[in-house]
């Protein structure tokens, strides 16, 4: 089998992996309601969570910031939700292969549909946590725009990017299973060096800390028509820019690899 | 048109162990030269099949035959899709419904409804062709209010009945079995049977890796013996005489069942 021969295979997997909405869709909103079937709130659970912890971080931080609430707490509270997607994400995406061995030894199932799978699981998640944002800009007396018709634009981008990334660290945590923990901590890492519960005004002359982080960007495309009411054009194309890449980059690995994942396991 | 045409594939399995599972002991070994974790780079690999060709037409009902560890299993799951053979070549045409283990996406905490769905989802049907034989399923399985309960609370023979009843509700070209699937009690066990039957009616090839040559001599044309990896076909009516093989392959007599081109004795060093 030659390389051109592996491409296409790995393209054919991908569309049939994406269209199979029926699958994915099923088995992500499945595994919604295995997780919350026992419980009372459900899935709105994590709602509850979240605000629990972007109202005591928004009340405690502002002081930290000298910011007034009004503006923070909606700031937080965004950052925080995307930050999660991206998170649980990109550390779910490291067991995705390896969790559905039973299932990758025994049938014959697209490898994309289990990644797309675990997308269509934290999408879920995410829209539920986003129920809180009305709720914080009510709190703030933020307005809605016209802006705010870009959002599904901005998830869109973020859901490719998370895609493209879990694509690649499944296919790489298959071959090698000291990856995940590596993952899980520079995930720490980056939360912190990220403005998700800080303002990136305050880096003063280190602002490029900021600008040059994606994971800045990728929160912009949320904060910047909920907060401002401004379309962030220039995050949209940081966002579109790394997806492409990113698409490249876990296309090569993807289709150079795919072959072998169920020996792997 | 339902095909399968395989020439010298060759499916090896490499063996890890720790180190080679790990980033950093692998990006150590290439930044030393290899000195650190000499040992540990030469890589073991089984193989599995070993140079396997065979044809296999609509209307044959194959039976694969062999020792534990001969490569059956591999083959089945090659000839799903399973495994991409490292060599030869593997050409499958047709819808393949691969019947390996019966449980696989069931969810035991989930009902019996939508077991059927998760299960019929994973056998490649969608929601539709789902919801269309739900009912037909539901009626099989004989379990009635039981499928809006969680299938935990099932007794075995009753989770098995509804695995059985959706992996049967496909249609496929290709079925692909290990083990004949046999379910229920003395009074479910004809009713099981009669739907693999219809099941098989509708498809054009099976291929059933068994140990129960009886069966085997019942309802295949074709016997495939496998052993270390290779293959061999062998006359239906020769298994069933004789207690243990390897018997007379049939490519000794030309013509015989159609298969001139099996079994080219393929020597590797």
């Amino acid at each position: 089998m030659d390389g051109g021969d592996r491409l296409r295979r790995s393209l054919d997997d991908l569309r049939h992996g994406l269209l199979a909405v029926d699958l994915w869709g099923y088995l992500g909103w499945h595994d919604i309601r295995q997780r919350y079937r026992r419980s009372l709130l459900g899935p709105f659970w994590l709602t509850l969570s979240t605000a629990i912890f972007v109202g005591a971080i928004g009340f405690l931080y502002s002081k930290f910031f000298g910011q007034t609430l009004v503006r923070f707490l909606p700031f937080v509270a965004i950052g925080f939700i995307v930050w999660v997607m991206i998170q649980t994400s990109l550390n779910e995406a490291c067991l995705v292969f390896v969790e559905a061995e039973s299932v990758i030894k025994q049938i014959r199932m697209p490898f994309s549909a289990h990644v797309s799978r675990m997308l269509c699981r934290n999408a879920v998640i995410f829209l539920h946590n986003f129920a809180i944002v009305p709720a914080v800009m009510l709190v703030a007396g933020v307005t809605p725009g016209w802006a705010l018709l870009v959002l599904p634009v901005s998830l869109a981008l973020l859901a490719w990017n998370c895609f493209w990334a879990a694509l690649l660290l499944a296919t790489v945590c298959t071959r090698f299973r000291d990856v995940p923990p590596i993952i899980s901590s520079l995930l720490q890492l980056v939360f912190f060096v990220s403005p998700v519960i800080w303002l990136p005004e305050i880096l003063g002359n280190r602002g490029w800390v900021a600008a040059f982080n994606p994971v800045h960007h990728f929160m912009e495309m949320f904060r910047a028509p909920v907060l401002d009411g401004r379309v962030p054009l220039v995050s949209f194309g940081v966002a579109l820019a790394i997806a492409l890449a990113g698409s490249a980059l876990a296309l090569a690995v993807f289709a150079r690899f795919r072959h072998r994942l169920a020996y792997w396991l | 048109m339902a095909h399968i045409i395989a020439r010298d594939v060759v499916v090896e399995f490499p063996i890890y162990d720790t180190a080679h599972r790990s980033l950093k002991k692998q990006i150590i070994h290439a930044t030393t030269g290899g000195r650190i974790a000499r040992d540990s780079g030469n890589r073991v690999a089984v193989r599995a099949l070993d140079g396997v060709s065979f044809e296999i037409r609509p209307g044959d009902r194959v039976g694969l035959m062999g020792h534990n560890g001969a490569g059956k299993t591999t083959l089945l799951r090659a000839l799903a899709g399973i495994y991409e053979p490292v060599g030869g070549t593997l050409a499958v045409n047709g819808r393949v419904a691969t019947l390996l283990e019966l449980f696989v996406g069931v969810d035991l905490d989930a009902t019996g409804y939508e077991n059927i769905m998760l299960r019929g989802l994973y056998m490649g049907l969608t929601r539709d062709e789902i919801r269309e034989r739900a009912g037909d399923i539901a009626r099989f399985t004989e379990l009635g209010d039981y499928l809006y309960m969680p299938v935990r609370t099932y007794s075995s023979g009753m989770q098995l009945r509804l695995a059985f009843a959706v992996s049967t509700a496909v249609d496929a070209d290709i079925v692909i079995m290990d083990e004949w699937l046999s379910v229920g009690d003395a009074e479910f066990r004809p009713k099981a049977r009669e739907r693999m039957e219809a099941l098989l009616e509708r498809s054009a090839i099976l291929v059933v890796a068994s140990h129960d040559r009886r069966l085997l001599g019942d309802i295949c044309n074709r016997i495939f013996w496998l052993d270390h990896g290779q293959i061999s076909e062998v006359s239906p009516a020769a298994i069933e005489q004789h207690e243990a093989g390897p018997w007379v392959p049939l490519d000794a007599s030309p013509g015989a069942g159609g298969s001139a081109m099996l079994r080219q004795p393929i020597s590797r060093p």
